[in-house]
């Protein structure tokens, strides 16, 4: 089965590629749901080398346009899952006796070792012929962000393309923003202060006025990524492309801070260990002085310190975030928190809202109802959330059926009395400008990549089919029947 | 129930009668069932003369029956706790409660074929379930507010051979007596059996049908000899052989030992769900992860060796077997939420089909559809599953099951595998007014309950209770 769905992926990928610069696409007579203001009854989408081109209900069809008529079926943007873990631990075809861990979300920040890596990238540790990929972009995910898991500074997450079956062009975007982990935990803390010390260190060398010459090498975690970042995003074809770049290798050099680098993180097929040898053994050589080459943690850290750089802050409860407050001390910079496992006994985020918007203004959480402790009554946490002004959006999920479960329980959200549009959103174009990409995805605009959905009737009504999935502006595939 | 009356009637009736019929035996031979049946609408009179009848009647809903049609702006009576009448004009008689459900929707209340919660009793032994009930249970008007009115529940469940305890329940808050439908209508057993439990089933089956045929020689031979004790009939064999108080006539042979259930079963006294281990996987554990084709195979043989229809629980591959389980007269219960992948090497046979109910439907077997996870317990993710019964329904709808058949997988079709269809699952007259009174189109996701009612009182009103009084719909 998943044989056949790559392969018809590949001739469909294959068939479309010569025909994509010419023939415009239209869909026409669909419900479409902007995600942008109000949802326009009966229109017509125009696409046009991937882009869309038009939108609208009286939006004229070029002739020699290929049209897809909706019959009255729904248009969405298609889903943006801005903070995921698929393929990195599923790798099924590379790794076989890891294919029962990937059968399951791995989704606990619970290793007890924190670790210091701000400057590695998840990467590195990817590996693009994976299903998994193919199935979340049947399923409807069209925007993917993964990130590394771990307590302290795990690393660098990425944005893929999910219709690779190669390296090539399969990172659009190895920098999208670091990843934080905190548990109540000392060694943890300490990690993440220290490691914000050491990214304060450096931004004080960085700000000296005596500039020193910069590393031959093109190491992309310095201050170069976050200037070509804008870039990438809004190019089709990104420029970082061959991947697996073994550089960025941090805590090559024993610095003096007291950062800790343990080993004992028991994950040896997901990130590359920081202090590899290689890297090591080709720069000293070329390093006159051990001191002058820089950190790629600690620059990593600095550009989050100075705001060149987004953060993804993951804790599931107030007490992890209360320890967070109090492990960064007084520096200052703005995150994006996720919640993946709200934890009444831990205490739900979402009953302290004033306690998340001081950290920020954000946050990713699960698309469920929740009772409080002690009580029966089902509450919606969104909605609790934005009260108190902050922006919510929704973990899509890392596999095909725990996106087939997402519109079910976006459909809870609603009958619970929550707006469509905004659940909607909560799936589109809010993660999309948690990545920084909102000029690009998340809603169906004149001038953005045209990722669509179309469903059969309202997205949210079980009774309704996603018919196709345009990644694009190309058909990609349907999910399957049965 | 019937026995707190009948017994003192009896006794006032004559001793030959007294030591015929014990207590707990069925009426079913001719004095008896006129004796019985007599002195107890007396009874009732006099309790009618003490409190006059309830009236309700509910005006202006479009009215789903449940058996696939829909009446529009129709009214419904209700008379104590049955349905009187449904129709445009209904003679009301005077001072009985009105209803405005003007623009809303009525539905039977939903039947959630297997649940625990909602006031049973939290032990597994389910010997004495009207003992254990609880009617203050907090999580029946949370059911209430998800539109369940009443529910199967099963315990001992039989594993190769059929057995098993079984109450449906109603939410009935307060009511202890009303919360009790039925109890026993239902065995199980669990697919697949090796040959060795395929033998002794067999030997059981043979057993029983022996048995019968002993009790309808006996029956044959007690009848030629009749004349001197005319009233002393052995009705059931049975009973009878129960009874032992008989000092001189012959006794009637006795079932023997562990075919009991097997004849509740070739009687049709009972109904016999094949558990076939999908619902033990949550559908958040990825599902199960077998075809269950094998165990299909082996349900429809007990079927055809019981010569009955059974009940399949929640089959993945039903489908393909659509023609033989109504060939059968076996009915199924389906899970349509999940889906299970069809296995690589043998895809056009396995895996679960969105299409099932559809398929099934349309060969003319029963379907009931029940949410993956079927206990509201809301401790933890997935508490809430039971909570959109009605969400299961249509996602059956998209897969093909007609509009109108989508509401009775779980109302009367539901009911139906409980064995229960005659007392609930469709607004018609006579059944128990357990109903609806809802915000739309009962299958609409957005659709909430604004009003239950159970056994014709007003149990769960959404402005009074907290779960959705904050939704203006």
């Amino acid at each position: 089965m998943k044989h056949l769905i790559t392969t018809t992926l590949l001739s469909l990928i294959a068939a479309h590629a010569s025909a994509q610069q010419e023939r415009p696409l239209a869909i026409r007579n669909a419900r479409i749901l902007t995600l942008a203001g109000e949802p326009i009854e009966s229109g017509t989408v125009l696409i046009q080398d991937g882009r869309i081109k038009a939108v609208g209900a009286k939006v004229k069809i070029p002739a020699g346009a290929e049209v897809v008529d909706a019959d009255g079926g729904t248009v969405m943007p298609g889903l943006v899952s801005a903070w995921s873990q698929a393929g990195l631990s599923g790798t099924r075809r590379t790794a076989p006796a890891d294919q029962f861990h990937g059968r399951f979300r791995v989704r606990s920040t619970r290793q007890s070792s924190p670790v210091s890596k701000a400057g590695s990238k998840v990467s590195d540790s990817l590996y693009a012929r994976q299903d998994v990929f193919g199935e979340l972009l049947a399923a409807g995910v069209t925007t993917l962000a993964i990130a590394p898991m771990g307590l302290g500074f795990p690393g660098q997450a990425a944005r893929v393309a999910l219709d690779k079956e190669t390296a090539d062009g399969f990172v659009l975007d190895d920098d999208t923003y670091l990843v934080i982990g905190c548990a109540p935990n000392s060694s943890v803390k300490k990690a993440i202060k220290s490691a914000l010390d050491a990214g304060k260190k450096a931004l004080d060398d960085r700000n000296k006025p005596k500039e020193e010459p910069k590393q031959p090498d093109k190491s992309e975690s310095a201050k170069k990524p976050t200037d070509s970042k804008p870039s990438d995003e809004s190019g089709d074809k990104p420029k970082k492309g061959d991947e697996p770049k073994p550089e960025p290798k941090p805590g090559d050099e024993p610095k003096p801070e007291p950062k800790p680098e343990p080993k004992p993180k028991p994950e040896p097929g997901e990130k590359p260990k920081p202090n590899g040898k290689p890297a090591s053994d080709d720069k000293k050589p070329a390093d006159k002085k051990p001191e002058k080459k820089k950190d790629p943690n600690a620059e990593a850290i600095a550009d989050l310190l100075e705001g060149k750089r987004s953060a993804m802050l993951v804790v599931s409860t107030s007490q992890e975030l209360a320890h967070y407050v109090e492990a960064i001390d007084d520096y200052e910079f703005a995150v994006t928190l996720v919640a993946p496992n709200d934890n009444a006994f831990g205490g739900s985020l979402w009953l302290e809202p004033e306690a998340v918007s001081e950290v920020g203004a954000r946050i990713l959480i699960e698309p469920e109802l929740r009772t409080p402790h002690y009580t029966r009554v089902l509450h919606d946490p969104g909605a609790e959330l934005r009260k108190a002004g902050i922006e919510v959006g929704y973990l899509v999920g890392d596999t095909r059926f725990e996106v087939r479960d997402l519109f079910y329980k976006l459909m809870e959200l609603v009958r619970h009395g929550a707006d469509a549009d905004t659940v909607l959103r909560g799936v589109t174009s809010i993660p999309a400008a948690m990545l920084g990409v909102e000029k690009d995805v998340g809603t169906v605009e004149k001038g953005k990549r045209a990722n669509l959905l179309l469903f059969s009737g309202d997205p949210l009504a079980p009774t309704s089919r996603l018919v196709t999935v345009f990644y694009d502006g190309q058909p990609v595939g349907k999910e399957a029947a049965r | 129930m019937i026995t707190k009356y009948v017994l003192p009637i009896l006794l006032s009736f004559g001793s030959h009668l007294v030591a015929q019929d014990e207590p707990d035996s069925k009426p079913t031979s001719q004095p008896t069932d006129t004796a019985e049946d007599r002195p107890s609408e007396t009874k009732d009179d006099d309790a009618a003369d003490a409190e006059e009848d309830r009236f309700t009647v509910i005006r202006g809903a479009d009215v789903y029956t449940g058996t696939g049609s829909m009446l529009r702006r129709a009214s419904i009576l209700i008379k104590n706790d049955k349905i009187e009448a449904v129709g445009h004009d209904l003679d009301v008689p005077d001072g009985a409660t009105e209803i405005d459900a003007t623009g809303k929707a009525v539905s039977p209340g939903f039947v959630s074929v297997g649940s625990s919660g909602f006031g049973a009793p939290g032990t597994f032994r389910l010997e004495e379930v009207a003992d254990g009930l609880n009617p203050w249970d907090p999580s029946i008007k949370l059911g209430l507010a998800a539109g369940i009115t009443s529910f199967g529940m099963m315990a001992n469940e039989g594993r190769d051979v059929p057995r098993g305890k079984s109450a449906v329940l109603k939410l009935a808050p307060g009511d202890l007596e009303g919360m009790l439908c039925a109890t026993d209508t239902i065995l199980s057993m669990r697919m697949p059996l090796d040959r060795q439990q395929w033998r002794k089933l067999r030997e059981l089956v043979d057993q029983a049908r022996e048995h019968l045929d002993a009790v309808a020689k006996f029956e044959e031979e007690q009848k030629s000899s009749a004349g001197k004790s005319e009233d002393k009939k052995s009705n059931d064999g049975k009973d009878s052989a129960k009874g032992g108080k008989k000092k001189d006539d012959p006794k009637p042979p006795k079932p023997p030992r562990g075919t009991e259930e097997i004849l509740d079963l070739l009687a049709g006294k009972k109904l016999l769900w094949i558990d076939l281990g999908n619902a033990s996987r949550g559908w958040f554990m990825g599902g199960p992860t077998n075809s269950d084709n094998e165990k299909v195979r082996q349900g429809l043989e007990v079927a055809e060796l019981l010569g009955r229809g059974v009940v399949f629980n929640r089959p993945i591959t039903g489908w393909v077997y659509a023609d033989r389980i109504a060939r059968t007269g076996s009915m199924a219960i389906l899970e349509p939420r999940s889906r299970v992948e069809p296995d690589e090497g043998n895809p056009d046979i396995t895996g679960s089909n969105l299409a099932s109910a559809a398929i099934l439907a349309d060969a003319g077997v029963p379907v009931a559809v029940m949410s993956p996870t079927s206990n509201l317990t809301l401790m933890g993710l997935y508490g809430q599953d039971v909570n959109t019964l009605h969400v299961d329904a249509a996602y059956a709808v998209r897969g093909g099951l007609d509009n109108r058949k989508g509401l009775r997988t779980i109302t009367l079709d539901a009911a139906k595998m409980l064995g229960v269809d005659a007392r609930i699952g469709s607004i018609e007259p006579s059944k128990d007014a357990d109903l609806l009174i809802l915000t739309g189109d009962p299958l609409h996701y957005a659709s909430l309950v604004d009003t239950a009612i159970v056994n014709g009182k007003v149990v769960y009103e959404r402005q009074k209770e907290t779960f959705y009084s904050h939704i203006s719909r």
